[in-house]
C-alpha cells in the first residue's frame, strides 16, 4: 500500500499535536518514525489507523482517501507499545481474532496461526495463556496478531521499548524479515537512533508535532538539513563562520566551499575532528571514555570542540586533561547552515 | 515519632467504630433471634424462633417473593445499566453531562422513588392519564394494575429506576478503560465497534458487572420501604414480615423479627460469599492484565 499524508493537523483536547504533516510512504516500504517522546509519533499512527479524528489535510492509501473509511476498514493495523493482548484469550485466539471476525474455516485459521507461530519462533504455544509468556514472547504474539489481520500498512508504535538489549535486536531482525518477506508497507516508530538507522529503508524524523527531513538513513545521517536533525543522531560540532569567494573561514581554520558568500555555521561530527598530539592551541579539558571509544572536549579559539577517538589511539595519544594538542577538521565532511546576515 | 506510627489507626478509626457497631447490632440481632433477651426474662437459647418462622404458611411464598422482586430488578437493572454503558462509551460519551443526568437518582432516597413510582403507574397516575388521553384505553381504570400486585412490579419497576443508575456508576469507567485501550485494538483489527464491545470489552469487565448485580441483588432482598409502599398485602416480602413483626406492641415478637431477619441474613452471606469470590478473581485477573503491558 502506499501511503500519501499531506499538512495533517491533529488536535487532542483541544491542543494541537500535529502540525501540517507530510509524509510518503512507498509501497513495501519499511519507514522508521524517529523522535523523541511526545512528539506526535503515535498521534500520527493512530490518525492514519483511524483512532483518531483528523482537523484538517488527508490522508490517502493507493491514492485513495482513507478519511470518513471507519478504523476497522482501514487496514492499517498497529502494534501497540503496551501490545495490548486480550487476556481473557489464549495465544491461538489472540492470533486468530481477526480470522474469526472474518469467520474464516476453523481447520484455515488454524493452519495460519500455526504458520504465523513458526514465523514468529513460537511454535506449540497456542494453548497458553497470555499471563504465561515472558515479555519478548508477548511482543512475538502481538506481531503474529497484527500479521494475521493481513494488514495493507503495518504500524509499529515502539513495539520493543520494553525489551533488553539483546530482544530488542532479536526482533528488530525478525521484523524486518517479515516485512521483506510478505512484502509489506510498515511505518516504525522509534525513539533508538541506531535502530531506526538499522532497519529502516527510510527514516522520518519528527518533532514537535512536524516532520524535521525524510531520507535514506545514510542522507540523513550525512546531510541532515537543520541543526536539530543533526542534532538528534548525537553530538556536533557548531563552527560559525563566514563564506567568501568560495572558501569559508572560521576559528579552525579556512578550506574551500561551494557556499554563496556571507555567514555560515560549519556543523562536524566529533569522529570528522581529530586531535593531534605534539600540536598546540587547544587543550584538553575533558575525557569520557565509553569503552570503545571516547570522546574527548577540546577548548581552544573555536571554543569547547568534541572529538571522538577509539580507545586505541587515546591511549597512543598519551593525552590527559589539562595537556595541550593540536585540532584538525574533516571539511569534506562538514554540513553548513546559513545564519542570518547581521545588520 | 509516635504521632506518626498512631497515624494510621487514627485514620482507620472511623472505620473500626463504625465496623464495631456494626457487628454489635448483628451480634444482638442474632442473640435475640436465638430468643436471648434477657430484658424480657429470655436467657435460654433456643431453635424455636427458626423453627416457628420456617414453618409460617406464607414464609415460602415470602422468600420466593423477596427472590424474584430482587432478582427480576436486579437483572433488569444490570442489562439496562451495561446497555446504557456500552452506548456512552461506543460513541465515546462517558464524560459528558448526559453521565451525570443519568447518574442522579442514585441520590434520591427510596421513598421518594416509592412516591414518584405511585404518581406515575398507579391507575392514577400519569401514565394511565396519558394512556386514556391518547385513547390507548377508554379508562384509567383498564390500565394495568402495576402497584401492589403478588408479582411485585410495582416494586421491580422503582429498583430499577433506582438501581440501573447504580450500575452505570459502578461500571463505566472501568468499561471506559478498557475500550479505551484493549476495545480500540479489537477495532484496529478490524472489528466494528459493538463487534469489539461483545468480544472484548464486556467479557473483561464480566466481574465488575457481577460485582454490581451482587450489590443490588442483596440491597433489594434485605431492603423493606420499596416492597412495604408498593407491595401487595399478600404475599409479603420477607423485611416486610420482619418489619411488621419488630414494630408489634408485643415485645415477644422481637426475637421471631430477628428470626426472620436471621434468614434475610444467611441469604445476604451466601451472595456476600459468592461476591468475595469474584473480587479474588478479579484482583488475579487484573494482575494478569498488568502482566500484559
Amino acid at each position: 500500500m502506499e501511503l500519501s499524508i499531506s499538512d495533517l493537523r491533529v488536535c487532542l483536547q483541544d491542543r494541537e499535536i500535529l502540525h501540517g504533516v507530510d509524509l510518503d510512504v512507498a509501497d513495501g516500504e519499511l519507514l522508521a518514525l524517529l523522535g523523541q517522546s511526545g512528539c506526535g509519533k503515535s498521534t500520527l499512527i493512530k490518525s492514519i489507523a483511524g483512532l483518531l479524528d483528523v482537523r484538517s489535510g488527508e490522508i490517502r492509501a493507493d491514492g485513495r482517501s482513507l478519511l470518513g473509511v471507519p478504523p476497522e476498514r482501514r487496514g492499517t493495523v498497529i502494534v501497540f507499545q503496551d501490545l495490548r493482548l486480550f487476556p481473557h484469550m489464549t495465544v491461538f485466539d489472540n492470533i486468530a481474532f481477526s480470522m474469526a471476525l472474518k469467520k474464516r474455516p476453523r481447520v484455515e485459521t488454524a493452519q495460519v496461526v500455526e504458520r504465523l507461530l513458526e514465523d514468529v519462533q513460537m511454535p506449540g504455544y497456542g494453548r497458553r495463556r497470555i499471563r504465561e509468556l515472558s515479555g519478548g514472547q508477548m511482543q512475538r504474539v502481538a506481531l503474529a496478531r497484527a500479521l494475521a489481520a493481513e494488514p495493507r500498512l503495518l504500524l509499529l508504535d515502539e513495539p520493543f521499548s520494553g525489551l533488553n538489549e539483546g530482544l530488542r535486536d532479536e526482533m528488530g531482525r525478525l521484523v524486518k524479515k517479515l516485512h521483506r518477506e510478505k512484502g509489506l508497507t510498515t511505518v516504525l516508530i522509534t525513539h533508538d537512533r541506531q535502530e531506526a538507522l538499522r532497519l529502516a529503508d527510510r527514516v522520518a524524523l519528527m518533532q514537535d508535532g512536524r516532520i524535521l527531513q525524510c531520507g535514506t538513513p545514510e542522507e540523513i545521517f550525512w546531510r541532515p538539513v537543520s541543526r536539530e536533525a543533526a542534532a538528534y543522531f548525537g553530538r556536533i560540532n557548531c563552527l560559525p563562520g563566514r563564506a567568501a569567494g568560495g572558501t569559508f573561514s572560521c576559528a579552525l581554520g579556512a578550506w574551500p566551499c561551494a557556499l554563496e558568500d556571507g555567514p555560515w555555521t560549519a556543523a562536524i561530527r566529533p569522529f570528522d575532528m581529530r586531535a593531534v598530539p605534539g600540536g598546540s592551541g587547544y587543550t584538553v579539558t575533558g575525557i569520557d571514555f565509553l569503552g570503545e571509544t571516547a570522546e574527548l572536549t577540546l577548548t581552544g579559539p573555536a571554543g569547547a570542540i568534541t572529538c571522538s577517538v577509539t580507545a586505541g589511539a587515546l591511549a597512543d595519544m598519551g593525552l590527559a586533561v589539562g595537556g595541550q594538542t593540536g585540532l584538525e577538521a574533516d571539511p569534506g565532511r562538514a554540513v553548513y547552515f546559513k545564519e542570518e546576515a547581521r545588520t | 515519632m509516635r504521632a506518626r506510627k498512631a497515624a494510621p489507626y487514627l485514620l482507620l478509626l472511623p472505620h473500626i467504630l463504625l465496623t464495631a457497631l456494626f457487628v454489635a447490632g448483628l451480634a444482638a440481632g442474632i442473640g435475640q433471634s436465638l430468643g436471648l433477651m434477657p430484658a424480657l426474662g429470655l436467657t435460654e437459647p433456643t431453635l424455636d424462633y427458626y423453627r416457628e418462622a420456617f414453618t409460617r404458611p406464607d414464609m415460602v411464598r415470602a422468600v420466593l417473593y423477596s427472590l424474584r422482586t430482587a432478582a427480576v430488578s436486579a437483572l433488569i437493572a444490570t442489562a439496562a445499566g451495561v446497555g446504557i454503558c456500552a452506548v456512552l462509551v461506543i460513541s465515546r460519551r462517558t464524560h459528558d453531562r448526559l453521565v451525570g443526568l443519568v447518574r442522579l437518582p442514585i441520590a434520591v432516597p427510596h421513598v421518594v422513588v416509592a412516591l414518584l413510582t405511585v404518581l406515575l403507574c398507579s391507575q392514577n397516575g400519569l401514565l394511565a392519564r396519558l394512556a386514556c388521553l391518547f385513547g390507548l384505553i377508554d379508562e384509567q381504570s383498564q390500565f394495568p394494575a402495576l402497584l401492589y400486585d403478588g408479582w411485585g412490579v410495582g416494586v421491580i419497576l422503582a429498583y430499577v429506576w433506582k438501581e440501573t443508575p447504580f450500575i452505570v456508576y459502578f461500571v463505566l469507567s472501568l468499561m471506559a478503560n478498557i475500550d479505551g485501550s484493549l476495545g480500540q485494538t479489537a477495532v484496529n483489527l478490524g472489528a466494528g465497534p459493538w463487534r469489539a464491545f461483545c468480544r472484548v470489552t464486556l467479557p473483561l469487565c464480566r466481574d465488575t458487572v457481577l460485582s454490581g448485580f451482587l450489590i443490588i441483588f442483596v440491597f433489594a432482598l434485605g431492603a423493606y420501604e420499596l416492597p412495604f409502599l408498593l407491595g401487595a398485602t399478600a404475599p409479603k416480602a420477607l423485611p416486610v414480615l420482619a418489619y411488621i413483626e419488630y414494630v408489634h406492641p408485643d415485645m415477644h415478637h422481637r426475637p421471631y423479627a430477628m428470626a426472620l431477619n436471621g434468614v434475610v441474613i444467611l441469604i445476604s452471606v451466601l451472595s456476600a460469599l459468592a461476591y468475595y469470590a469474584l473480587m479474588r478473581r478479579k484482583a488475579a485477573a487484573l494482575r494478569e492484565r498488568g502482566g500484559t503491558r
